[in-house]
């Protein structure tokens, strides 16, 4: 990819996440943060999909947004989702899923086993890299009594 | 406590709570915004229990006597959209409540106008639904021509998509008819426009479809120990994908069958 070419990926993943911002009703102050968080979560697949493959480059993708959406979340006192979910879109196997329906349908059986299979591969990559992030509790939790406590 | 103010503070925790939810909200910022705001209220006793389709909660007065005075509400959440911009708004409220700024009839204002927010109007979220599927084609490979291309049927078919989900058709069926008429359009416009990558128009053109709220949120759920919640969510983005592919699918087999692709 020449210099040009991935200013161009970059800009237009940054067009594509606010896109989403739109669909998903998020307020204009946060869709600055939320296309940054996109462009990262693109720029981070594109570098590591060649050398790594795409199931380790979207792995990666989702750990580092992930972190950063936690990092604003705190600094900019909003939800952590309203940050995280345009960002994790341009990660989503939109392409395996179709290419699973397409060569289904063509009767190509051997190809629509591996997309299918691709597909599994990338979503669980996404889970676990979100996960590994969420798992590590920030607030402790307060405990209070029930309706039940005498 | 008094048994008065008790209510008021679940009625108003449960339309927070509901909205939370309604709007497209993980269970665990449903439950901390409901214990938030009941301990800045001053409720002492209460217990939540929050699935994705339901938010039950119950609290007790101080002054009642042995196993009388509680009040209990259960609100049922029927089907959940994508708002996330309210999410935010609840959440300041919360912040809100919890500083101290707003006591219990400002929070029944807040919410009043958090209720009467509108979203960004259908104009905007087709252009937005136009831009997604343009820069999302160009991005899986796409030539300029395959971008364009996406950008207008994303355009065209996310109208339906709007009209569809005002009614309350099923998702799977809804999604499966939106994927038939992307693919229809983009089928016609290939047979029309020489030179344009079918797959790549294609592949644009469903991303505004894909169930990104309802996949995080299961992730979230389940990470956070609530599985039924997270199980709900998950099999709502299954579902809606497999409607994304039955609907593109079929429509291709037709085509394919007849020899026409």
């Amino acid at each position: 990819m020449s210099f040009f070419e991935i200013l161009l990926h970059l800009v237009f993943s940054f067009a594509a996440t606010v896109g989403f911002c739109i669909v998903f009703n998020i307020p204009k102050k946060h869709m600055l943060f939320c296309g940054l968080i996109g462009v990262v979560s693109w720029g981070t697949y594109i570098l590591l999909n060649g050398p790594a493959g795409p199931v380790v480059a979207t792995f990666a993708a989702a750990v580092i947004i992930s972190l950063l959406s936690r990092v604003f979340a705190i600094i900019r006192k909003c939800p952590f989702t309203i940050l995280l979910i345009p960002g994790v879109i341009p990660l989503a196997p939109g392409s395996a899923i179709y290419y699973t329906a397409y060569y289904f349908v063509t009767n190509d059986m051997a190809k629509a086993g591996e997309y299918a299979f691709l597909t599994l591969k990338l979503a669980f990559a996404i889970v676990l890299g979100i996960i590994v992030v969420i798992a590590v509790p920030i607030h402790r939790k307060k405990t209070h009594k029930t309706t039940g406590d005498h | 406590m008094n048994g008065k103010e008790i209510k008021k503070a679940v009625d108003i925790t449960a339309r927070a709570g509901t909205m939370l939810l309604r709007s497209g909200s993980d269970i665990t910022r449903v439950e901390d915004t409901v214990k938030h705001m009941m301990t800045s209220f001053g409720v002492t006793k209460y217990d939540i229990f929050t699935i994705t389709n339901g938010i039950f909660i119950s609290a007790s007065a101080d002054d009642a006597p042995e196993g009388m005075g509680d009040y209990t509400r259960i609100c049922e959440i029927p089907r959940n959209s994508s708002n996330l911009g309210k999410v935010d708004m609840i959440n300041t409220l919360s912040r809100d409540i919890e500083a101290g700024l707003c006591d219990m009839d400002g929070a029944e204002k807040r919410l009043d106008e958090i209720e009467k927010a509108k979203p960004y109007k259908p104009i905007i979220n087709l252009a937005a639904a136009a831009v997604a599927s343009g820069a999302f084609s160009f991005l899986f490979g796409g030539s300029y021509t395959d971008t364009l291309l996406a950008a207008v049927i994303g355009f065209s078919y996310y109208y339906i998509f709007i009209l569809l989900d005002r009614t309350k058709l099923s998702k799977l069926l809804t999604n499966a008819i939106c994927g038939c008429i992307l693919a229809l359009l983009t089928i016609g416009f290939t047979k029309i426009i020489p030179g344009v990558n079918m797959n790549m128009a294609i592949i644009g053109a469903i991303m505004p479809l894909i169930p990104g709220v309802s996949f995080v949120n299961a992730i979230r759920d389940i990470a956070a120990g609530d599985y039924i919640s997270g199980a709900i969510r998950m099999i709502d983005a299954i579902v809606v994908a497999a409607g994304i592919a039955v609907g593109v699918g079929a429509t291709i087999a037709v085509f394919t069958q007849f020899g026409i692709i």
